[in-house]
């Protein structure tokens, strides 16, 4: 037995040590912070998440907080970290996860999700690529893959156009990118942005053919000069919708050689896919102040516009299809706040991030604007305990997951 | 009994042995004979699948080798003594009690007294004659049917010789089939019964000793000069 | 005759690799203790002093109007501002040993007059035993330095508040520790997935290691290139799956608990064909 003294004595005093090591990180917690309700249902804020950071020993630790307590980076497993957060997008994207989940095949390989399309009998996921050609030009390729849901029979096909080239750019820049794509009776229609034009091109998914394209004009917006620098669609990209918003903005012209650093004047067009038709879209101008964030968004049919600052938070929206506005006015005070830190709108609620003697996260209806939730950040330990863990925590935003 | 047929051997471009076929049986010494280099060494290695062979069979009693029965069957004594330097003799002979089950640890203590060597004593400091007979303990401490030996008098004195000559003639051999090389032919003739005279890769006399000295009146030696005369 | 099974003869086997390297172990864990627990006393006392005199000089007039204050400081701040170096080099050290002997725990049986690897070739046990308990015994090592090193950063932390007194310190756990060290936080990930993923990789780069250097000692000088491609091989077979198949790329085509399951494949794989090939060359084609 001596002579095997050396082997079972390094055999044992790693096995203890690195298990006990193992066991102690795995029970070793480090402060615990969560959601408290202050008002309202729990429920209604069991999908959101705060953001933020800590220090701990002197380290910066970085967490999510919810109402069940608080997720820190580094207490999470290899596993969490390389897998469930290698698409980590993929967590505030709710139709996506499930389309992932529901058709895992047909998902493989299709990470543009402006160019997928769902609705009870179809999938659709379209995507372009482009060659020169021969002459001056681009050859675009759509790429259309297509299930059926009901017969879950698959279908593929490409159909080629070739459009002219834009002679002030080069071809690296000339992209015809896929904005969103809808479905009108058995019509694909594929909403595309080559440079600052806006291009609708119409397929026919049966027999794989390219029936007609459009470029939308939007001459009569401003002094004709408005060009497209944003389209926004359905914020559940594969949901379908009658509507797509397309933010333009006009330029001053070059003077002296000088480029203008901002945009005179900013317009807003809701294109009907069905018909065609371009409108615009009043009463949802942006505050472009250097201290307000604006947030445009458009869920089943309603397009909203959020401008917020410090202290106000502005949610307007408007039901595309019928053209009034609401609009809800809400200040940090009236939540006894000092500010309002972060603010999102998803499936009809809005979201407060604010800031003052305490951290707290409010839901209210929009734009009805009643109060669903109000919670409060609170720390684990005694008052004292808890009082100095509160002031090495800063919440900086709130997620809504998946 | 030890059966090669047809064995070949190539290192690299060379090829070493080119289809050597031979028999060593129980209760007979075998003396492989041959010039430098001829491959003699690279026979006993391959019989104890210490070097690999490309064609041909090696097998003992009739069956191919596996490992453990191989090497509880057959004993080698290579040309080195093929332990730690740092090792002491007795830790040496542990070692071989450990894994060998057919260790006769009163028959290595025999032996050590035999050849007069200090169990405290590391392998490192033994001179080259102490090494070659501490070399024969671990040989044939371990009760094998076969023996292997490979130069056992290189570069040894007269009575360090003498002593390991002893060995070949008392009971430690009865019974067993010997399989040595050597180049100390005169010294070992009188213990020979046969001879085998490798060359240019092949076995080209296969001699019963005695019959050679008693019906040809010649020796070993004899038969070597006309094997390998240039 | 007794009879010795085949583990008795890989214990015994295991057990003859671990004692040949221990004092270069002890050595090994001597060095780590003595320059991490030297330079950390020797930088606390540097500071002891250093406030003794300032107090000193304060006492005999010097211009500031209050005593001085010294900020408190952790020993998770200590490390990470002043003893960083000074804690990574032994640790740097074990690991070029232990990368070095990876390769001499083989060579050295071939090195010298009395070739030991005769002896070890003739051993009436599986050949393979000798595979597995010169990788056990690395194995063994390196888990006894990480032990070791564990053992030593409370033992530090503990010396930390017995040097200092109270108004100069301020409190920090293991876990911090740990964290604020990078070559520790890479050493000793305290997920328990992602240590056995790191160690799981570390074990299977020994495997094909081993089956490299099995490769040169039966082909001896072509064995060297065979070797080198070998491990090359086995290297891209184990990084490629995530290098190539891009985790975070949305367009892959796999998704990532599927990338993760073709690497995990991948390392299965290589373990098992280094095992598998060493396992060969051990009985057909090594060379004395």
């Amino acid at each position: 037995m001596k002579t095997y003294g050396w082997t079972i004595g390094l055999c044992l005093f790693s096995a203890v040590v690195i298990v006990t090591f193992l066991t102690y990180s795995a029970f070793d917690r480090l402060p615990q912070y969560a959601l408290v309700t202050a008002e309202g249902d729990d429920s209604a804020a069991a999908r959101m998440e705060l953001m933020g950071v800590t220090t701990v020993s002197g380290r910066y630790e970085v967490l999510a907080l919810t109402t069940r307590g608080s997720v820190y980076d580094s207490e999470k497993s290899a596993y969490q970290k390389m897998i469930a957060e290698a698409r980590p997008w993929i967590d505030y994207m709710p139709d996506i996860r499930k389309l992932q989940n529901d058709y895992r095949q047909f998902m493989r390989g299709k990470g543009d999700y402006r160019g997928l399309f769902q609705d009870d009998e179809w999938l659709v996921y379209v995507k372009t690529s482009r060659t020169k050609a021969a002459e001056k030009g681009i050859v675009v390729t759509f790429h259309v893959d297509m299930l059926d849901k009901t017969g879950k029979k698959k279908n593929r096909f490409d159909t080629t156009i070739t459009l002219p080239s834009e002679p002030s750019l080069p071809y690296s820049f000339q992209n015809v990118d896929v904005m969103d794509v809808q479905r009108v009776g058995r019509e694909l229609h594929v909403m595309t942005m080559q440079h600052d034009t806006c291009i609708v091109f119409v397929l026919d998914p049966d027999s794989g053919t390219l029936l007609r394209a459009h470029a939308l004009d939007f001459a009569a917006f401003g002094d004709g000069s408005a060009i497209p620098v944003q389209i926004i669609g359905e914020t559940r990209r594969s949901y379908p919708s009658e509507y797509v918003v397309i933010r333009l903005e006009e330029w001053p012209a070059i003077t002296e050689g000088v480029t203008a650093s901002n945009p005179e004047r900013e317009y807003l067009a809701a294109y009907h896919y069905a018909t065609g038709e371009i409108r615009p879209i009043e009463g949802m101008d942006r505050d472009r102040s250097e201290d307000t964030n604006s947030i445009y968004q458009m869920e089943d049919g309603t397009f909203s516009l959020i401008n917020y600052n410090a202290h106000q938070a502005e949610f307007r929206s408007v039901r595309l299809d019928r053209g009034e506005v609401q609009s809800l006015v809400v200040q940090s005070q009236q939540f006894g706040a000092e500010s309002i830190r972060s603010v999102k709108w998803n499936e009809g609620k809005l979201y407060l991030l604010l800031q003052g003697n305490e951290t707290s996260a409010v839901i209210l209806e929009a734009p009805g604007g009643k109060l669903l939730y109000r919670g409060v950040v609170k720390a684990e330990g005694s008052a004292e305990e808890a009082k100095r863990r509160l002031e090495k925590l800063q919440i900086y935003d709130l997620e809504i997951h998946a | 009994m030890i059966e090669l047929i047809d064995v070949r051997k190539r290192y690299r471009l060379r090829q070493v042995l080119k289809g050597v076929s031979f028999t060593v049986r129980k209760g007979q010494i075998t003396c492989l004979i041959g010039v430098n280099g001829s491959g003699k060494s690279t026979i006993l290695k391959a019989i104890m699948r210490l070097v690999p062979i490309q064609e041909g069979q090696i097998l003992i009693d009739g069956k191919g080798r596996s490992g453990a029965d191989l090497y509880e069957k057959v004993a080698f004594i290579p040309d080195r003594l093929t332990m730690p330097p740092g090792m002491k003799l007795s830790d040496a002979i542990r070692f071989m009690q450990d894994y060998h089950r057919r260790w006769n640890e009163a028959r290595s203590r025999e032996l050590m007294a035999f050849f007069r060597l200090d169990a405290s004593e590391r392998i490192g400091n033994l001179s080259k004659g102490m090494a070659a007979k501490f070399n024969l303990v671990l040989g044939l401490a371990q009760e094998t049917d076969y023996v292997l030996m490979d130069e056992p008098f290189a570069g040894i004195d007269m009575f360090s010789r003498e002593q390991i000559s002893k060995v070949f003639t008392s009971d430690l051999m009865e019974g067993r089939g010997v399989l040595l090389t050597t180049h100390e032919i005169g010294e070992m003739e009188p213990l020979l019964d046969r001879a085998l005279f490798l060359r240019d890769g092949v076995i080209v006399r296969d001699i019963d000793c005695e019959r050679l000295r008693d019906e040809m009146g010649k020796s070993v030696i004899d038969v070597m000069r006309e094997v390998y005369a240039p | 005759m007794k009879k010795i099974t085949g583990w008795q003869a890989f214990v015994r086997l295991l057990n003859f690799e671990i004692r040949r390297f221990r004092w270069m172990l002890v050595g090994l864990m001597a060095i780590t203790a003595v320059i991490q627990i030297g330079s950390l006393v020797t930088t606390l006392l540097t500071k002891l002093e250093s406030r003794r005199q300032d107090r000193l000089s304060w006492n005999h007039g010097a211009q500031q109007d209050t005593e001085p204050q010294w900020t408190p400081f952790s020993f998770v701040d200590l490390v990470e501002q002043e003893l960083l170096m000074e804690f990574t080099w032994p640790i740097l050290i074990g690991v070029a040993v232990i990368g070095i002997y990876i390769f001499f725990i083989w060579y050295r049986e071939w090195f010298g007059k009395d070739t030991f690897i005769y002896r070890l070739l003739m051993l009436p046990q599986p050949r393979f035993h000798i595979y597995m308990a010169k990788g056990c015994a690395i194995v063994l090592f390196t888990f006894s330095l990480v032990a070791f090193q564990i053992v030593l950063i409370p033992l530090e932390q503990w010396l930390f508040h017995i040097i200092l007194p109270e108004e100069m310190r301020l409190p920090s756990d293991f876990s911090a520790a740990v964290r604020v060290h990078p070559v520790w936080e890479m050493l000793l990930p305290e997920a328990a997935d992602q240590f056995v993923f790191s160690y799981g990789v570390g074990i299977i780069s020994v495997m094909v290691a081993f089956t490299a250097i099995l490769l040169e000692r039966s082909f001896r000088g072509i064995g060297i290139v065979y070797g080198i491609v070998y491990a090359a091989v086995c290297a891209a077979a184990m990084l490629l799956p995530v290098g190539v198949l891009e985790m975070q790329n949305p367009d892959a085509w796999l998704y990532p608990g599927e990338i993760l399951a073709v690497e995990l494949t991948a390392c299965a794989v290589v373990a098992l064909v280094s095992l598998g090939f060493g396992y060969w060359l051990l009985n057909r084609k090594i060379t004395v």
